[in-house]
């Protein structure tokens, strides 16, 4: 299956351009078919009892996925590391019924910010029951074959690499130089 | 009558004993609010069920473009996983229900919002936070107040001849456009692959042949096992 992202939504599934409902349920129908999105966990719930709660949840899992993998490709490593802590604090108030409160707007707004760049179609593969990520696609991709390729016709220069190494792990080697004088 | 409530009405056993309650203890008019998110239920057959247990009105309100606009895609774009599994839909869709309840109760010229939540779920949270954020109505919440338990209820249903489906006598079940979730008394922390559960008379979604595979395995297993032994 693909599934085609514009600014962090979906729009196509299949090459199929659809209205957000019926492109949900169709994921829903296609996945759901393939054995995808059965959740079964424990869960801490906001009055502290933990509880085994079992989901269905076909389409939201492959929608998921599919969004956090695309942006794997088009945003910084800074900005998903951030993210990370945001989305997970995002969850945690709309969970917790707390999705009128000012953060969760703020924290919106942060989102949204970031979203401009993911576009682009991630391709699904769905097997009884298991779901893997096998292409992605996006015109604000930063993947670069010629930077990330060992063969020769890289175009990036490892002879850097040696100082850039040397600084990067500067504090860990001094202070484990340290730790062993004492 | 001493005023009107509005309360959240699913059709099922929860918002019914509800409706039952505040007519009889409360001395309340009650009008009824569904909010269609895509859960797939009859919704003309849960106007007619609001009607049999003698509300004043019943509202279905198709609500499912606002709560992928409002709720799913924001959802998505915050790759929204509770606890890195759940995918939050009913968190989603109770306040966009709540919000609806209160829209109503300035209609209707309300004197309650009232929900059917227990006091042991995530669900009573986010109607209050929800109800108080929109209204300073009192919220009147009897599963909760009475502190109620499912068999309680279904004596309750049965005593003032309330129609229950009969999955209900076994299933807690809430479904949307994002996700369905059961819950089942007789589960165990170890017991049963969900393969099996969702074979219990549920909506299926899964493929028949994961079925005939999770049957082979308990025969190959079952081999295995006279193998060994002879």
């Amino acid at each position: 299956m693909e599934i085609k992202f514009e600014s962090g939504i979906p729009v196509e599934a299949d090459r199929k351009r659809m209205k957000p409902i019926e492109l949900i349920k169709y994921i829903n129908k296609k996945a759901g078919a393939n054995g995808i999105g059965i959740v079964d966990h424990i869960e801490d719930r906001v009055v502290g009892i933990k509880s085994r709660e079992v989901y269905e949840t076909p389409g939201a899992s492959c929608i998921i996925e599919a969004h956090t993998d695309l942006e794997k490709m088009v945003l910084t490593k800074h900005e998903l590391k951030f993210k990370a802590m945001v989305d997970a604090e995002w969850s945690w108030l709309a969970y917790s019924g707390l999705w009128q409160d000012p953060l969760k707007s703020d924290l919106d707004m942060f989102i949204n910010a970031t979203q401009k760049r993911v576009s682009g179609t991630v391709k699904l593969k769905m097997f009884k029951g298991s779901l893997r990520v096998v292409g992605r696609k996006s015109k604000y991709s930063l993947y670069s074959h010629d930077l990330a390729t060992y063969g020769s016709s890289s175009t990036f220069d490892q002879t850097l690499g040696k100082g850039f190494v040397e600084l990067w792990g500067l504090q860990s080697t001094e202070a484990n130089k340290l730790l062993k004088k004492r | 009558m001493k005023g009107k409530a509005v309360l959240a009405f699913s059709g099922g056993l929860d918002t019914s004993v509800v409706i039952k309650y505040l007519q009889d203890k409360h001395g309340l008019d009650v009008v009824t609010v569904t909010v269609d998110v895509g859960q797939e239920d009859n919704l003309k057959k849960i106007s007619a069920k609001a009607k049999s247990l003698g509300v004043l009105r019943h509202y279905n309100i198709d609500a499912r473009q606002e709560f992928v606009d409002r709720f799913i895609f924001p959802a998505i774009r915050a790759n929204a996983l509770y606890q890195k599994k759940y995918c939050l839909a009913t968190a989603l869709a109770r306040p966009l229900i709540a919000q609806k309840v209160v829209e109503v109760a300035k209609k209707e010229g309300a004197s309650a919002l009232a929900h059917g939540c227990t006091g042991k779920g995530n669900d009573q949270v986010r109607f209050d936070v929800t109800y108080r954020s929109g209204s300073n109505l009192p919220i009147i919440a009897p599963i909760r107040d009475l502190n109620l338990t499912r068999d309680v209820e279904l004596k309750y249903a049965k005593k003032h001849n309330i129609p229950i489906d009969t999955t209900a006598k076994k299933f807690s079940i809430d479904q949307n456009l994002w996700e369905e979730q059961l819950r089942e008394e007789i589960w165990k922390m170890h017991s049963l692959n969900p393969l099996m559960m969702h074979s219990s008379g549920l909506r299926q979604r899964i493929c028949p042949i994961d079925h005939n595979i999770w049957k082979l395995n308990l025969k190959v297993e079952y081999l295995l096992k006279l193998i060994e032994n002879e």
